[in-house]
């Protein structure tokens, strides 16, 4: 599969090395669309997964409504525990009048060169056509966090 | 020693509109979503409690955001008829 939903290893040792900040107030952390097929920028597809290491423009879905490249900003909600697990959120993320093929998308740190966080398969492709597309974050707590560490 | 048994990542939920931005009913199932969560796991008469709590308050939030959206758009509406756009007025007034 092109775009399969992982918590990307690099990330994981970069929190071990303090490169990540996610409180409220730490780095700017930025979430991308990526297509499979030819939905991307020039007919690229996209391959991610648990090797990607930063932000890339391969795949990417085009610039449509308020979304540009690279992606939208997203809102941190500071990290917290639940009984032994850690866990961090963000705020839902939408695009609006955008029109938008995506298979996945790609969180990613801004703040320090672009690297990567996490990958997300969305299953299916997901399509927007003049209108919103919406990335809904799920619940927050210890079983289904967007980011935990158990 | 350090052992972290699991390092996830949750599964996000996509919700998308043609023409137009999200629907009562959207934005609704959205809410109840992140708002009750129900494990696939919970015993039978648990979890047909909790989703038809869970019903209930989509519904209710239905409700509200339809009363809402009207309610904001009967202010618009004002504002541009004070403006003089009444033609405006009545397409808003419409939607």
């Amino acid at each position: 599969m092109a775009i399969a939903q992982a918590m990307c290893t690099a990330f994981k040792q970069e929190l071990m090395l303090g490169t990540h900040n996610f409180a409220t107030n730490g780095n700017a952390f930025k979430l991308a669309l990526y297509a499979e097929g030819s939905g991307g920028k020039s007919s690229t597809t996209a391959t991610l997964g648990a090797t990607t290491t930063a932000f890339t423009t391969t795949g990417e879905v085009a610039s449509s409504g308020t979304y540009a490249t690279g992606g939208g900003t997203l809102t941190k909600v500071a990290p917290t525990t639940s009984g032994t697990t850690a866990l961090t959120d963000f705020a839902d993320l939408s695009f609006t009048t955008a029109t938008i093929t995506a298979m996945g998308a790609l969180i990613y740190n801004s703040t320090n060169s672009n690297k990567a966080v996490a990958v997300l398969d969305f299953s299916s492709n997901k399509t927007s056509t003049s209108g919103t597309f919406t990335i809904q974050f799920p619940t927050a707590d210890a079983s289904n966090a967007i980011i935990r560490i158990a | 020693m350090f052992d972290l048994n699991v390092a996830s990542v949750g599964s996000v939920n996509v919700v998308s509109s043609d023409n137009g931005g999200l629907s009562n009913d959207q934005i609704a199932d959205m809410l109840a979503t992140k708002l009750i969560y129900i494990s696939d796991e919970a015993p039978d008469p648990i979890r047909l409690q909790a989703e038809a709590f869970r019903d209930r308050v989509r519904n209710l939030a239905q409700y509200y955001i339809e009363l809402a959206r009207k309610e904001e758009r009967a202010s618009i509406c004002n504002k541009v008829r004070e403006a003089g756009q009444l033609e405006l007025a009545k397409a808003i007034g419409r939607l």
